[in-house]
């Protein structure tokens, strides 16, 4: 470690733990709490935060970005453990187990274990962020613009082709997006594309009303369409088991540390992985746990805690590994991190080289924040987890205009007109259509995030180094690596989506 | 075998006017308008602006061609599976179900023509209360406590802080009559 970094390591510590950053936190902590508990509502309110980020020096914006999102992780086993709902994806593994301990009485049990290796997760999680950042440095003096261009496309590619279980429609999107991220004026060019005569459209498609249509809508439409109320007689059984022996939990984790070192580092791996994410981490180290652990394929789904354990380790440490090809190499993972990074875009920081150099400090404070949030929430969340189960139980009805109206807020601050509002409209209707005949939506909002980026590595690429820059060695070596990732990217998504189904099909024969 | 039988029948048997058929043939079109519209512009832009449309054509063309294929056999798009998105959770009323997706999308357009006509401060925390009452069967009391809150987090934020300059709305234009808000707050913090 040498000492810039060293330097930047202090230089982070001493920009977080100040006054700004710490009131961010403060106001932050409890949105990420209330707002991860809704059902759908992480997203939509990851939106709204940025938003208002926008106005916020970047040291205080980004951890509190980050903070928010792992304190948003953070609540997920709640409604899993307590009430036997997903509040996404990546805790649907946790439900298996946790929520038969649940209704065996040992809820409190299962939560002071699920919180206690969600934080040694995001621990590591954090910390692996931060023992990459040195290799990345070294790794990123070979990069210019052919390889940032090259990391970008295939990136973009790659997340078309990795997440919709069908690459047609994972590539098609993916192309849509460059498409409309390319309209307006193009610096590269002095000149306007695709804006058809209309004024707005000269700056092109601001991200915040495309994220507000594309996800926080039709995310709200899941809540209203469906319209489940959780039931209220499980809800005040589960209250008051919530809290009780919470530290027989913990202490169950503590003593399945190597699980959850194990785990931790799956969620890594695949949270670096772009297009997977915490959803096949969690199932990964779900399924490793009951392959490798004594006894587990007896116990596994009948509520045994280290059912609970390995996929919570997991989910955390995803934190730590999707910021690492997002921040680095300006390749979102997935559909939370492309809005980071359009919000990096936003705020005048670019990702690449300047993560590791200049904005060093900055990108450290990042560890620093995903850490930090944990230490923070982890106690907040154990000692009212079973208050906080409130929220989840509040009828979507009475959630949905409170959600709604904010994020109209949100969508509105991008430029200040009523036509940002037709772009949110457009964006939901596409948005609420691609949700219902499973389209993906993260590859379409990663490309528009990254058509500007994109031009501009190209435009130089193609003027500095010709054709000759399809024969550069780094060149060729990110196609290798990208094909690589692909290839065992595909194969986790196919092994995953297998793997969950069967699991869930048993669970449900049982 | 039967299955797989019944199940290429299940997805051979979408009908034309089915919201998926039409969605995805929108949504095709909608991506040609674009393509087209950039391919008459590409020959009068530099060569540095054309680069990256014509690679984003080139990388689509093939998958749109695909997809026409696909939509013209009809065949349903809900088999496949998804990691990173998750489908809407319906299936078990599916008449409310189609009810309160038109009352969802209904309201959410009926905000937006609001806020347009008679502007944010009154607009939103109107809309709020309103959905409240009429679709949540919230009190009144309680409902207006949210729009008051709405207001107050309109004029903390959105005045007080950042101070924007608010868009006249369509109301405010026709009587011609500066919308009041504008003049109202200055930034406090």
């Amino acid at each position: 470690m040498d000492g810039d970094f060293l330097k930047a390591a202090l230089d982070g510590a001493d920009q977080l733990f100040s006054v700004g950053p710490m009131i961010a936190f403060a106001i932050m902590i409890p949105i990420a709490l209330i707002s991860g508990l809704m059902p759908g509502g992480g997203l939509p309110f990851l939106v709204v935060v940025l938003s208002f980020a926008t106005e916020l020096d970047p040291f205080i914006a980004m951890p509190m970005v980050i903070g928010y999102m792992a304190a948003n992780d953070l609540t997920e086993p709640i409604p899993s453990i307590l009430l036997g709902i997903p509040g996404a994806r990546s805790s649907q593994a946790t439900i298996l187990d946790g929520y038969p301990l649940a209704r065996q009485g040992h809820a409190g049990r299962a939560l002071g274990a699920a919180y206690t290796s969600s934080l040694i997760g995001g621990i590591v999680g954090g910390l692996a962020l931060f023992m990459v950042l040195p290799f990345a440095r070294e790794l990123l003096k070979l990069f210019g613009s052919p390889e940032f261009f090259l990391l970008s496309f295939l990136g973009i590619a790659s997340v078309g082709i990795v997440s919709a279980g069908a690459m047609t429609k994972g590539m098609l999107t993916a192309s849509l997006g460059l498409l409309i991220g390319m309209i307006g004026f193009v610096g590269v060019a002095a000149t306007e594309r695709a804006t058809f005569g209309i004024q707005y459209l000269y700056d092109g498609i601001h991200i915040v009303p495309v994220v507000v249509g594309l996800f926080a809508i039709p995310e709200i439409a899941d809540l209203i369409i469906s319209d489940k109320p959780v039931a209220k007689d499980r809800l005040s059984e589960m209250l008051k088991e919530g809290n009780k022996d919470v530290y027989l939990g913990m202490r169950d984790a503590l003593r399945h540390k190597f699980l959850i070192a194990r785990s931790a580092l799956i969620g890594v791996f695949i949270g670096a992985m772009p297009g997977l994410g915490p959803t096949p981490a969690h199932w990964i180290a779900y399924a490793q746990a009951r392959q490798t652990e004594k006894g587990a394929r007896e116990t596994f789904g009948t509520g045994d805690i280290r059912g609970v354990i390995a996929p919570e380790a997991s989910n955390n440490a995803t934190d730590g590994g999707v910021l690492m090809p997002t921040v680095l190499f300006g390749i979102p993972g997935s559909a939370p991190m492309a809005i980071v990074l359009g919000f990096l875009i936003l705020v005048g920081i670019t990702p690449g080289p300047n993560m590791v150099n200049a904005d060093l400090d900055l990108t450290i404070s990042l560890v620093y924040a995903i850490i930090l949030a944990n230490i923070i929430v982890v106690p907040i969340v154990l000692r009212f987890s079973a208050l906080l189960t409130k929220v989840a139980a509040v009828p979507p009805r009475v959630l949905a205009p409170l959600v709604i109206g904010i994020v109209t807020i949100s969508a509105f601050q991008a430029t200040y007109s009523y036509p940002d509002l037709i772009v949110v409209g457009a964006f939901a209707l596409l948005g609420m259509f691609m949700k219902a005949f499973a389209w993906p939506r993260p590859p379409i909002l990663i490309a528009i995030v990254l058509a500007g980026p994109l031009e501009k590595y190209l435009s130089i690429s193609i003027q500095s180094r010709g054709a000759s820059l399809l024969w550069q060695p780094a060149f060729i070596g990110i196609i290798i690596f990208v094909v690589i990732a692909v290839w065992f990217a595909l194969r986790v998504q196919k092994g995953t989506q297998a793997y969950s189904e069967t699991v869930e099909k048993e669970g449900n024969d049982e | 075998m039967s299955s797989d039988k019944d199940k290429t029948n299940q997805e051979r048997n979408i009908s034309w006017t089915s919201i998926e058929i039409i969605g995805e043939l929108i949504l095709l079109g909608f991506m040609m308008v674009l393509i087209i519209a950039y391919l008459i512009e590409l020959p009068e832009i530099k060569w540095a602006g054309r680069y990256l449309p014509l690679l984003a054509i080139t990388m689509g063309l093939p998958f749109w061609f695909l997809r026409v294929r696909t939509v013209l056999a009809r065949k349903s798009a809900l088999q496949q599976g998804m990691v990173m998105d998750l489908g809407f959770k319906l299936g078990e009323d599916p008449s409310g179900e189609k009810q309160r997706a038109i009352l969802y999308i209904g309201s959410i357009l009926g905000l937006f023509i609001l806020v347009w006509v008679i502007g944010f401060h009154i607009g939103l925390p109107a809309w709020v209360v309103a959905y409240l009452v009429v679709y949540a069967k919230m009190k009144w009391r309680y409902a207006l406590i949210a729009g008051i809150g709405f207001e107050a987090f309109i004029i903390a934020i959105l005045d007080l802080t950042i101070d924007i300059g608010w868009p006249e709305p369509l109301i405010f234009k026709l009587i011609n009559i500066a919308y009041p808000f504008n003049d109202m707050f200055s930034r406090a913090f």
